[in-house]
């Protein structure tokens, strides 16, 4: 039972995921790190190593777009923007989540 | 780099690309080659805070538990002593003969690539002209330093050039700057080795 509802919930993480991430980056660049750390404080929990896969595919989606930037300590860092098809994308994930909401609500009336 | 953290490393490279299936061949080595810079960036962080310089399997199991696996789950546990004894014999037959693993400790400039004069903030006493110069000629920094006291003392003249060349040469900022300073090529992983870490001992 307490494995099932653990599945659950990193299944229904798993689903906003992406959606989360075009939310942070449609406020501003970042590098992946720093999207990590505006995930955590928001209590959704990733590990970078989900983060990296993630970011590439939404990029050769075309929803993101990244450029390069030195950085004074280590490698250079990529810092994602996010492209007008990906802000087209967030306005319909942003229906589809507004739906989910209401549905759950109206169910449980 | 230790042996042990080096199979470790390469263990962990192995299970995070099986779990990368779904991609495409280009998207996964567009995966890994950010996964292997943010490695670069969080050895560089671990090292440049402790006093050894040397990527050793206590960091490189910290760095790996904080990067984890594609999926979020948790990575398979067969990493044996056994295929770390076989990787490690791998390792010093390929990689480096002398030292049986990729060196990742910094032992002074060799590089061949075309030097740039730049000041060196990491080796600094004043304003590092001194050990950027020893960087740019590729000599003993304590020889520089000694040769500067002395037009100091004989003419007085090396104060003017100190402060001329403390006016006038660039700092090395990034990564690239160390590269070019030493020498190496600005590649990744050129860049990789010479980025923010403190060299206190280098030279003295």
């Amino acid at each position: 039972m307490e494995n099932s509802v653990d599945n659950v919930r990193s299944q229904m993480r798993k689903g906003v995921l992406e959606y989360c991430i075009l939310c942070i980056l449609n406020r501003k660049e970042a590098y992946a790190s720093s999207i990590l750390e505006d995930l955590k404080s928001a209590n959704m929990i990733v590990v970078e190593g989900t983060l990296y896969p993630l970011l590439i595919r939404q990029k050769n989606q075309g929803l993101l777009s990244y450029r390069w930037e030195e950085s004074t300590q280590g490698p250079p860092r990529k810092y994602y923007c996010i492209t007008e098809k990906g802000r087209a994308q967030l306005r319909e994930m942003d229906l589809a989540w507004q739906e989910i909401v209401e549905t759950i609500k109206t169910i449980k009336q | 780099m230790d042996e042990d953290a080096y199979a470790r490393l390469t263990a962990y490279f192995d299970h995070f690309k099986a779990l990368l299936d779904k991609d495409t061949q280009s998207a996964k080595e567009e995966v890994m080659t950010d996964l292997e810079n943010r490695i670069a960036e969080l050895f560089d962080q671990g090292i440049g805070g402790a006093s050894y310089r040397v990527v050793n399997l206590g960091l490189v199991t910290r760095v790996v538990e904080q990067l984890g696996m594609p999926d979020g789950s948790k990575e398979p546990e067969t990493f044996t002593s056994d295929k770390a004894s076989e990787e490690r014999e791998e390792a010093r037959t390929s990689d480096n003969p002398q030292n049986g693993g990729p060196d990742f400790t910094y032992s002074g400039g060799s590089g061949t690539a075309k030097r740039r004069l730049f000041r060196d903030l990491d080796n600094k006493v004043i304003g590092g002209v001194c050990a950027g110069l020893a960087a740019f000629l590729n000599v003993d920094l304590t020889v520089v330093r000694i040769v500067t006291l002395l037009t100091l003392l004989l003419y007085g003249t090396g104060f003017l050039v100190y402060l001329v060349l403390w006016i006038v040469v660039p700092v090395a900022k990034t990564p690239a700057d160390k590269c070019m300073m030493r020498g190496f090529e600005p590649t990744a992983e050129n860049m990789a080795r010479f980025s923010g870490q403190r060299r206190n001992g280098y030279g003295k």
